[in-house]
């Protein structure tokens, strides 16, 4: 099986070579690399895709994006850390614009790694559950994401959330009076509580607020404008991406 | 003054918190001096009431449609249930917030108080106006000329990194106060100029209130000053940051990546391969360090390639390592850089184990003949005591390790003899993605 490694770190791709003895491993260290490559190699049955990568704007959806334009016939499997949990929301969108065939944490060991690679490469289901719950949250009506930005006026104010601190601020950079995002914070505080309860992470609840997170609850007006802010700012390069507001955007169109 | 680099998402952010509350005041002292106008139509002289009440009707218009501007709700409401022609204006005004333009509001506004202002002196004035009228209707009229372009002169969107103002407006706004001082100045002396009447205050009143509208020239002089004094202070303090981290990354990192080598170093127990990484972990952190100081665009060249490799070498002069100059210049791809930072900080400390005291380090990508695909050539020559014979051979070595990996990118390290004593290592293979 020919098997593709997209990932900024070398050693990752050295690693998996040695792990996926008798497969043939190629790798590339940034996405917006892929379209190149692929032009120029053999068709790969799997690829396993990063989702982050240091120094390029380019995401693993860029990445899955370009997969599904150039080389349809490959499997994908997308591999992350999942301490971070900044990467919660490329993983929706992943699960829901693309259809990876399993997810494989980093720290996932030689044998695992090896069972999860040969079971996609074969077609069959991965043997390890990680995907599910992204799966559930793709599937769910509304899918997950799209309780969290509905169009793009939402996506803009996710966008000046990051960025500004106080409720008129952000309502002026939005362009939103200050009453819609009222009614934005408390929608998206209970959106956030279903993903929150979708992926329960132990200390999540009580991750301190820092100084510059919010310059307190008085000028913040309110606590689901803090949180709302917290989230915004956890994820503030995925709403800033420009190929996830190119993604949410073609889905919003097809509604 | 006016300046294009101060398009960023920095100075955006510190111009859109100055202009939100100042938008809202803005418009409400503006409505207020509005009212004052037509307070003041209780003096003017019984027939003119009617004409008064229509020249200020623009003015007002203006003012209404100002306080709607800042009323999402309204204007959504209003495009939400199509009503005829205020649907259109409500969409208009929504457009036009995304960008410096000349709007509606802003029209009506400056047209309005021109027609005000043409109430008070010109040729369809009223007359006589009691000189207290006179008066407190030209400083009312300079709080609104000031207040509306001081908002338009200060608007955040000027500064807007994503939709930049149009080449017109960005033309017109250095000459907007005095066009406006132009033009309240036609209308405030028209009466000493055409009708050689004395007016309260005499040319002296009439400059002076011209004046007050020039000052905007400085004061958004000023403020562009103060926006870029924030840019750079915020730069200098980002520096700071980045400084700091760069130290946190240095006294955490490196000092674990230390530990993790020495105790590598002392297990018997540990493959070539642990090693290996663990002694690429000191050029990682340099590497990390260096990105955090902002050497981002330096990435995937051989001069921070060379200057993170290097840190494997212990300081105090025991041993030089030296880059040829034309190396310097080299640039690689992601997958080469990282595979020449394996490579050398291998040979460089295999070098250095075995005694050697200079290392000269050539790096190359050169094209093959029918080849698609260049190859990427790195030269490691040392003044040690030479390889021992069969090193490749043995799989528990860090170099046969590297060697293997080579092999997966149509690679090879050869060792030869060099003339003078001493050895040299050439790794070559395909330059890959």
């Amino acid at each position: 099986m020919r098997i593709l490694v997209i990932d900024d770190y070398l050693n990752v791709e050295m690693a998996l070579r040695g792990i996926l003895d008798g497969h043939t491993v190629a790798g590339v260290r940034d996405p917006a690399a892929l379209p190149r490559m692929l032009a120029y190699e053999e068709p790969f049955e799997a690829a396993i895709v990063d989702l982050r990568y240091v120094q390029s704007t380019a995401t693993g959806l860029t990445a899955l994006a370009t997969l599904r334009e150039l080389s349809p016939g490959t499997k994908t499997i997308i591999s992350t850390t999942d301490e971070e949990e900044n990467r919660l929301l490329y993983l929706l969108a992943a699960f829901q614009f693309f259809e990876p065939r399993a997810l494989l944490a980093k720290r996932a060991d030689a044998f695992v790694t090896r069972a999860v690679v040969e079971a996609v490469g074969r077609g069959d289901p991965s043997p390890t559950p990680d995907a599910d719950p992204f799966r559930r949250a793709a599937a769910t009506r509304p899918p997950l994401l799209d309780q969290l930005v509905h169009n793009r006026t939402e996506l803009g104010i996710w966008q000046e959330l990051a960025r500004f601190d106080k409720r008129l601020q952000i309502a002026s950079a939005a362009h939103v009076h200050p009453r819609t995002l009222d009614a934005f914070t408390a929608a998206k505080g209970a959106a956030i509580d279903v993903v929150a309860t979708h992926f329960p992470r132990p200390g999540r609840e009580t991750e301190p607020m820092t100084e510059g997170d919010a310059a307190g609850p008085g000028a913040a007006h309110g606590a689901n404008l803090i949180r709302v802010i917290h989230f915004a700012r956890t994820h503030e390069q995925f709403f800033a991406d420009a190929e996830v507001a190119g993604l949410l955007e073609a889905s919003w169109r097809s509604r | 003054m006016f300046d294009s680099s101060l398009r960023t998402p920095l100075v955006y952010a510190i111009a859109v918190r100055y202009q939100t509350p100042l938008w809202r005041a803005g418009a409400l002292l503006r409505a207020g001096c509005m009212a004052g106008f037509w307070v003041l139509l209780l003096w003017f002289p019984a027939g003119s009431v009617p004409q008064g009440a229509a020249m200020l009707a623009l003015g007002s218009v203006g003012a209404v449609t100002a306080w709607a501007h800042n009323r999402s709700s309204l204007l959504d409401f209003l495009v939400d249930h199509d009503i005829p022609g205020l649907s259109a204006v409500a969409r208009h005004l929504i457009g036009a917030r995304l960008r410096a333009a000349a709007d509606l509001s802003g029209l009506l506004e400056g047209f309005g108080i021109i027609s005000v202002t043409l109430l008070f002196a010109g040729p369809v004035a009223v007359h006589p106006l009691p000189a207290i009228v006179y008066e407190l209707g030209t400083v009312l009229i300079v709080v609104h000329v000031w207040s509306a372009f001081l908002q338009a002169m200060t608007d955040s969107s000027w500064y807007s990194p994503d939709v930049p103002p149009g080449r017109a407006v960005l033309l017109l706004r250095p000459v907007m106060p005095l066009i406006v001082a132009a033009i309240l100045f036609s209308i405030l002396g028209y009466p000493i100029y055409w009708e050689h009447e004395a007016v309260p205050g005499g040319l002296f009143g009439v400059i002076l209130a011209c004046a007050v509208v020039l000052l905007l020239l400085p004061f958004t002089l000023v403020y562009e000053l103060i926006l870029r004094a924030a840019r750079d202070a915020l730069g200098l303090l980002a520096r700071r940051y980045r400084a700091e981290d760069a130290v946190t990354v240095h006294s955490l990192v490196k000092n674990a990546a230390y530990a993790l080598i020495s105790e590598v170093d002392a297990d018997s127990g540990a493959g070539a391969e642990t090693r290996s990484l663990a002694r690429e972990m000191l050029a990682l952190t340099e590497e990390a360090r260096l990105l955090a100081l902002g050497r981002t665009a330096d990435l995937g060249g051989v001069e921070l390639l060379w200057h993170c490799v290097t840190r494997v070498l212990p300081s105090g002069g025991q041993i030089t390592a030296e880059l040829d100059a034309a190396s310097h210049t080299v640039q690689l791809s992601g997958t080469d850089y990282q595979l020449a930072r394996r490579c050398l900080v291998d040979l460089m400390t295999n070098a250095w184990k075995a005694g050697a005291h200079r290392i000269e380090v050539t790096v190359r990508v050169a094209e093959q003949p029918g080849a698609a695909r260049p190859q990427t050539v790195l030269r490691v020559d040392d003044d040690g005591p030479g390889m021992p014979p069969g090193v490749l051979d043995n799989p528990a070595t860090s170099l046969a390790v590297m060697a293997e990996h080579l092999r997966g990118y149509s690679g090879s390290l050869t060792f030869s003899d060099r003339a003078g004593g001493g050895t040299r290592a050439c790794v070559r293979w395909q330059s890959a993605w």
